[in-house]
């Protein structure tokens, strides 16, 4: 496999070779291909792989990081991660590899993964990790991991394989004027919540084609993760209800928590409180109507505040509820909140010691306490508490009564099933925007799809 | 009188041509020269002068990549094109002028190579170019185009089969290797086809997404498409900045297709004509 | 062994030792692998890939609804781009006579094939948008706002605005390619022909479109390859939804593959998809063939 790249060197060659007619003298092209090959091969260098040393500070090397939170990834450059941690690490670069979505991201290290080709550090989901585990390194023992607040409740098999750099439970964002306008107050139930919607959407949808109650931007599918994701957690109670459902035949069955709430997310549906093309608005549009005020209410997590004021827009009488997926104001207000972008250590670092050092560093005084500041949704870190942002202290002001639920997205039985069924649940949210959507048909055949994928996993 | 209505009627057809052209290209251009995040309601076609911005521009022009990424573009698209017309018409010169054994083979390798669908078929060609160790270089997507993209083959066997034999026999008897007669009287002949060839394969490795997405995921080695995406990841609800980010990237491939103009489309003209 | 054939030997070996290398490293192996791939069942991620026999085609032909519903959708661009041909082959006829201006006209119509494929893509994204796009804008203003419709999320009919996107790019190509060829009819065969009293369409039918068959074959075999293969276009603006409905082949190919870690299934899909494209190819062949064996009968 070595000799390959000489099949360019020789092809060069034989190029110039081609003009003079005669023999091959390969010569003659020599110092040329090896200018061409430098162009082309890696500069990545591969003599570094003495790093044995544990983590010498003169190390030289490039440590590479990548993230599909490209709002992260701009505040890493604003910040200036790498020149902080080269306070550390003088000869240490840090190479940020930046993707433009997760399902972009995912696809993009699943073939790096079987190629032994992960960067050093890389972001994960709590379901992603659960899947990479062969590929990740043990980080029980670091300090980071002792100092955060959730990393221990997303441990595989008793070891801590990432360390979540933020944590936060949804919201749902609405303009207090427009609330007034309609003389609609906060929703404390489901019923409510769609009791308001429906009126928001005729009092200003009369007038205005455009206009949405709710801004969910669901070209993009994963807008509706509030509901459809974070649904049938809320609903039960139980925050890992995906690894119980491995354990059903029947998990859409008529009067599962699953099949519950997205009745109930069907009906909302139904009543168009999305406005006239759900479907046809991304998340980004989306945002861009609701600073418009052409959207009452959207539903997204702290992340959606972020980059609404990254956009510019102005936060004036802007607050925030928690949905209440709850039936009546005397059961519990479940609250499903969620540890996201989890730091971990590939084993594919040809500088282990380095890659870990950073992580450390990561999370140390010297960056964590800047970097969360500068994002809305909650540290993590028991050493740098945090103020959330006004906007958001809005919803515990109104609701300071909740459960919290800690939500695992799925284990490996889930992933192996979705696999299997090809489930996803932001999809069929989707599907339930979709004309002629057939409830009680589609969640029988869900049912029967469930069944058969998991006689043949053998669950 | 019916000369004249003729006449209208073809005006009529090109005027509808160049607005069907035009016109998303003009809200394209009119929305990068809008302020991004202005609110009020507005005709995406016109905007009043006093409001013109460049900012969005200069937004683009800052971008840390940008640079880098024209420039791994024009690397890759100068080496793998420079390869594809060298090997690709040897490759032809000899599928059509020799019989020797295997050619059959080769022949149905190469046909069938043409009409593999790339994107797919990198499930299992990243192994490959990983254990080269050509994964995260610009050598990965200049490799993958010599060896796979092989549309020339087609073009070239076109255009070789149509000149006469006789060309090569007596330049035999005056004593010229195979080598020379490719490259002094073949190759030289294959000019219109060449050229159609290079403008072709650099408007679709330029434009091409998803071998440098793929195998490039390292800032230092974008591309302007793999740039653009990115662009678009991180402004995508600002359509003003977007847009301007799309002309940015359009733009060198416009100049020279403004400055070239008569010459790419007499190219393409002559390398597509041959019988 | 003479030298002269030595000199040949020596010669087509130099000349094709490279391209058949190249081609056996890049293309034929990982094909191989490919058809090796799809007997297996593989996450893409795990070390143990275990062999299943054809259960993953067993599993495509029977019980994948979305995979024949992308095969569909890719028709929908091959029969839309087909069904163009004879229009774009009319408008070609139109502007390939002398008038004031045509230079510049074909000069525009080629214009979007040279622009960036994704940058098109995103562009049109804003055009179909129901928020403030182009061409909403446009049909209000000209009177038509009833046409208005849900563009890119109708299922029944993204694929048909998408197909008119790609349209749109290629179409300009598509017109410079046949001028060029109807350039190449000597002009005092046309001339004769119009002395002859033969009119527009008798020109087309028996002169113009048989001196232009290379053109026509080439664009068949561009417009069966890109309609087969469709990627960009609604990888950028629909990301194949709204569920499923605008997927092609090779999105739900990369799907399968990545999004539900089937490596294997995703694999059969490709085998089964590189035959399609090669049959499709093969008929196209044929008929034209045909047509033009019968052609010869007459002539």
């Amino acid at each position: 496999m070595k000799k390959r790249p000489y099949v360019l060197a020789s092809g060069l060659a034989l190029a110039l070779a081609v003009t003079g007619c005669g023999g091959a003298s390969s010569n003659s092209g020599g110092e040329t291909t090896k200018a061409a090959q430098e162009n082309v091969t890696p500069d990545q260098g591969e003599q570094e792989d003495g790093a044995k040393n544990n983590a010498d500070r003169n190390i030289s090397c490039t440590i590479t990081l990548a993230t599909w939170d490209v709002a992260a990834s701009k505040t890493f450059d604003e910040l200036d991660l790498e020149g902080r941690f080269q306070e550390l690490y003088p000869n240490v670069t840090i190479d940020i590899e930046e993707f433009n979505a997760e399902p972009e991201y995912f696809n993009s290290m699943k073939i790096r993964s079987s190629a032994s080709e992960l960067p050093d550090l890389m972001f994960h989901k709590s379901d992603s990790m659960n899947q990479y585990k062969e590929y990740l390194v043990d980080l029980t023992d670091t300090a980071a991991n002792k100092d955060n607040q959730i990393a221990s409740e997303y441990a595989i098999d008793g070891k801590v394989y990432g360390i979540p750099d933020r944590k936060a439970n949804d919201y749902v964002y609405y303009w207090t004027d427009l609330f007034d306008e309609a003389g609609v107050t906060v929703p404390e139930t489901w019923e409510e919540f769609v009791q308001v919607s429906e009126t928001l959407q005729q009092h200003f949808g009369a007038n205005d084609p455009e206009f949405a109650a709710i801004c969910m931007g669901a070209k993009d599918a994963w807008p509706t993760y509030p509901l459809m994701e974070y649904g049938p957690a809320s609903e039960s109670g139980d925050g890992y209800y995906w690894d119980y459902m491995t354990t059903e035949d029947a998990p859409f069955a008529k009067g599962t928590a699953i099949r519950t709430v997205y009745e109930k997310i069907f009906n909302l549906f139904q009543k168009g409180v999305l406005g006239a093309d759900p479907l046809g608005v991304t998340y980004d549009q989306s945002r861009a109507l609701f600073a418009k005020k052409k959207g009452a209410m959207v539903l997204n997590s702290p992340m959606f505040l972020t980059a609404y004021l990254a956009d510019g827009y102005d936060p004036t009488g802007l607050e925030t509820f928690y949905l209440p997926f709850r039936d009546s104001k005397d059961d519990a207000f479940n609250l499903v909140t969620q540890g996201d972008c989890f730091l971990t250590v590939t084993q594919h670092s040809e500088n282990p010691e380095v890659a870990k050092a950073f992580l450390e560093f990561y999370f140390s005084d010297a960056w964590y306490p800047d970097y969360i500041a500068s994002i809305s949704s909650d540290s993590t870190m028991n050493s740098f508490p945090k103020e959330l942002d006004p906007v958001l202290q809005t919803a515990s002001k109104l609701q300071s009564d909740v459960s919290f639920v800690t939500y695992g997205a799925g284990e490996s039985d889930f992933i192996r099933m979705v696999s299997e069924t090809k489930f996803d649940c932001k999809e069929l949210g989707v599907e339930m925007l979709t004309e002629g959507f057939n409830p009680d048909a589609r969640f029988d055949e869900l049912d029967a799809i469930w069944a058969e994928a998991r006689s043949k996993l053998g669950l | 009188m019916h000369k004249k209505m003729i006449l209208t009627g073809k005006y009529l057809v090109s005027l509808f041509l160049i607005l069907l052209v035009f016109f998303p290209l003009l809200i394209t251009l009119v929305s990068s020269l809008r302020m991004p995040g202005s609110l009020d309601s507005h005709s995406p076609l016109w905007i009043p002068f006093d409001q013109i911005t460049f900012s969005n521009y200069s937004n683009v022009l800052k971008e840390k990549y940008l640079l880098t990424s024209f420039i791994n573009t024009l690397k890759i698209v100068v080496v793998s094109i420079t390869f594809n017309i060298l090997l690709g018409a040897l490759t032809a010169y000899c599928l059509e002028r020799f019989e020797f054994r295997f050619k059959q083979v080769i022949y149905i390798l190469f046909y069938l190579a043409m009409m593999v669908p790339t994107n797919i078929v990198e499930i299992a060609r990243f192994r490959v170019i990983r254990g080269m160790g050509l994964y995260n270089s610009i050598g990965a997507p200049i490799v993958i185009y010599i060896a796979a993209n092989l549309m020339q083959l087609y073009i070239y066997r076109q255009f070789i089969s149509g000149i006469p034999i006789s060309l090569d026999e007596s330049a035999m008897l005056d004593g010229c290797g195979y080598f020379r007669i490719f490259s002094q009287i073949i190759f030289p002949l294959l000019a219109p086809a060449t050229a159609t060839l290079v403008i072709v394969k650099t408007v679709s490795i330029v434009n091409d997404m998803y071998i440098p997405y793929l195998y490039m995921p390292n800032n230092r080695n974008r591309t302007l498409t793999t740039f653009l995406m990115r662009y678009a990841g991180a402004r995508q609800n600002s359509w003003p900045l977007l847009a301007a980010g799309i002309i940015v990237v359009a733009l060198p491939t416009i100049l020279l297709y403004v400055f070239f103009q008569k010459y790419i489309i007499e190219g393409i003209a002559a390398g597509a004509v041959k019988e | 062994m003479n030298r002269h054939s030595k000199k040949r030997l020596c010669f087509l070996g130099l000349s094709l030792i490279i391209p058949v290398i190249l081609l056996a490293v890049f293309v034929v192996y990982p094909f191989w692998e490919l058809i090796y791939m799809s007997f297996l069942e593989w996450d893409g991620v795990a070390s143990i890939r275990p062999f299943i026999g054809g259960a993953n085609y067993q599993q495509l032909f029977f019980k994948s609804p979305e995979f024949w519903l992308a095969f569909r959708n890719n028709l929908t661009y091959l029969l839309i781009h087909g069904l163009m041909m004879p229009l774009e082959l009319v408008l070609a006829v139109v502007l390939s006579s002398r008038f004031k201006g045509a230079n510049f006209v074909k000069a525009v119509i080629f214009l979007p094939f040279i622009i960036n494929g994704v940058g098109i893509s995103y562009s049109f994204s804003y055009f179909f948008s129901p928020v403030e796009g182009g061409f909403n804008y446009l049909l209000t203003k000209l009177g038509l706002g009833s046409l208005i419709k849900n563009w890119l999320s109708d299922p029944k009919i993204v694929n048909y605005v998408l197909s008119s996107v790609s349209i749109w790019r290629y179409m300009g190509f598509h017109i410079v390619l046949f001028m060029a060829g109807l350039a190449s009819v000597p002009e005092d065969i046309m001339d004769a022909a119009i002395v002859d009293g033969a009119n527009g369409w008798q020109r087309l039918r028996f002169i113009q479109i048989p001196a232009i068959r290379t053109v026509i074959d080439f664009m068949l075999f561009d417009v069966i390859n890109g309609s087969l293969q469709m990627f960009d276009i609604p990888y950028i603006m629909t990301s194949g939804g709204p569920n499923g409905a605008s997927n092609t082949f090779s999105i739900y190919t990369i799907d399968t593959a990545f999004k539900y870690n089937n490596f294997g299934l995703a694999s059969s899909m490709a085998v089964i998809m590189i035959a399609m494209i090669v049959a499709v190819q093969m008929i196209q062949k044929y008929i034209t063939s045909r047509i033009r064996r019968k052609e010869g009968h007459y002539a």
